[in-house]
């Protein structure tokens, strides 16, 4: 194997390539981006392939059962030190904070469609938004304001992709300088920085 | 809840794709929930550009089944049914939409299984023994007597036979 791997992509993907073929491929990915995105297309051939079985509707106690375990756990608790930085909380007021996210009722519908919000009580300037997939990030176009993305993927100037985790200082002087990716919602702390104590 | 909304539609074609490794067990079922559970906690490292989130789904399942496969110590392990399609299988006595279902869904199960049927049976048994059972090379050396340069030759043409018909469908 030389070059680019395109052929064994799928064999990749199935688990069917020897060790040492595998490694080969895994490291020609690490910095190709072509095959990447090739993969992401052999990806999608190998799920669809399971469209073949007839679906099976699962028992309805396992849907009760997840949505009670849903209750019981808090998805951010990863990003708890950046947020905690953010807020400047203690990491237990930060949690509590977080855990208010996931209650029922903890977002309210923005001006905008696809646009919800839940404001942080006691820090002025401090809101986490949520946006539905395709939807603008709401920026006023005077103030500068630091993003914290704690779920989803935004694709910001000149296309570049924002992830969980990342801190972005941005200033709404484009409308649709940011938008919120396929998938999950995306999820941010924002904060107006003039807002901010210095 | 965004991730019931997920549950709603994909779990039925999860829990078939686990059915079809582990067999029909409570084990499915709890892989099924344990799976959702881990998507929500990490919902945040989903990247829309490496798949669709139908994809990363698909693969995270199937990945965990093989896994589990591989973990049993079972002294007669199940064997999984190891086929995409039964060995009866006709497009007009199987049909592909399902009560309820979303008819889209259904058109599209119809022509990948249209797709998947037109392979010859050598190919389609090798694909599906590497889709629902492959649990390393000493596994695939038991269940085919070819040599790798072999099964990754029907593997490859099986796939060239498969894509232009699965990316014209592709919903």
């Amino acid at each position: 194997m030389t070059g680019h791997p395109e052929d064994a992509l799928f064999a990749y993907q199935l688990g069917a390539l020897n060790a040492e073929e595998a490694n080969r491929v895994q490291n020609h990915l690490q910095t190709c981006v072509r095959c990447g995105s090739l993969l992401a297309q052999v990806g999608e051939d190998i799920a669809q392939l399971a469209l073949t079985l007839p679906p099976v509707q699962p028992q309805p106690v396992i849907r009760e059962s997840l949505l009670y375990s849903l209750s019981e756990i808090n998805r951010f608790t990863e990003l708890l030190a950046p947020l905690t930085e953010q807020l400047g909380k203690s990491a237990a007021e930060t949690q509590t904070v977080l855990d208010r996210l996931d209650e029922p009722g903890a977002w309210s519908e923005g001006d905008l469609a696809g646009v919800h919000l839940h404001p942080v009580n006691d820090i002025p300037g401090a809101t986490f938004v949520r946006l539905t997939p395709g939807t603008a990030m709401p920026l006023d176009e005077t103030t500068r304001t630091t993003v914290l993305i704690l779920q989803g993927t935004c694709r910001g100037t000149a296309g570049t992709m924002h992830n969980a985790g990342e801190v972005l200082q941005v200033q709404g002087d484009k409308p649709f300088d940011y938008i919120a990716m396929a998938g999950p919602d995306l999820i941010y702390l924002s904060r107006d920085q003039e807002s901010s104590p210095s | 809840m965004a991730l019931i909304t997920l549950y709603d539609r994909y779990a039925p074609t999860l829990l078939a794709l686990l059915q079809n490794i582990l067999g029909a067990s409570t084990e499915s079922d709890e892989l099924l929930q344990e799976l959702f559970l881990e998507v929500w906690c990490k919902a945040s490292t989903y990247q829309p550009q490496r798949g669709t989130v139908r994809a990363w789904l698909i693969l995270r399942a199937r990945e965990r089944g093989l896994q589990m496969l591989e973990e049993r110590d079972d002294l007669e392990p199940h064997e999984p049914p190891v086929a995409f399609l039964p060995p009866d299988w006709d497009p007009a006595i199987h049909p592909a939409e399902v009560a309820g279902e979303d008819p889209l869904f259904g058109q599209e199960r119809a022509a990948v299984q249209r797709a998947v049927g037109a392979l010859p049976r050598d190919q389609q048994r090798i694909l599906a023994w590497y889709y629902f059972a492959n649990t390393g090379p000493e596994a695939a050396t038991k269940a085919f007597p070819l040599r790798p340069e072999h099964m990754f030759a029907h593997l490859t043409v099986a796939h060239q036979q498969l894509r232009e018909i699965m990316h014209q469908t592709r919903r």
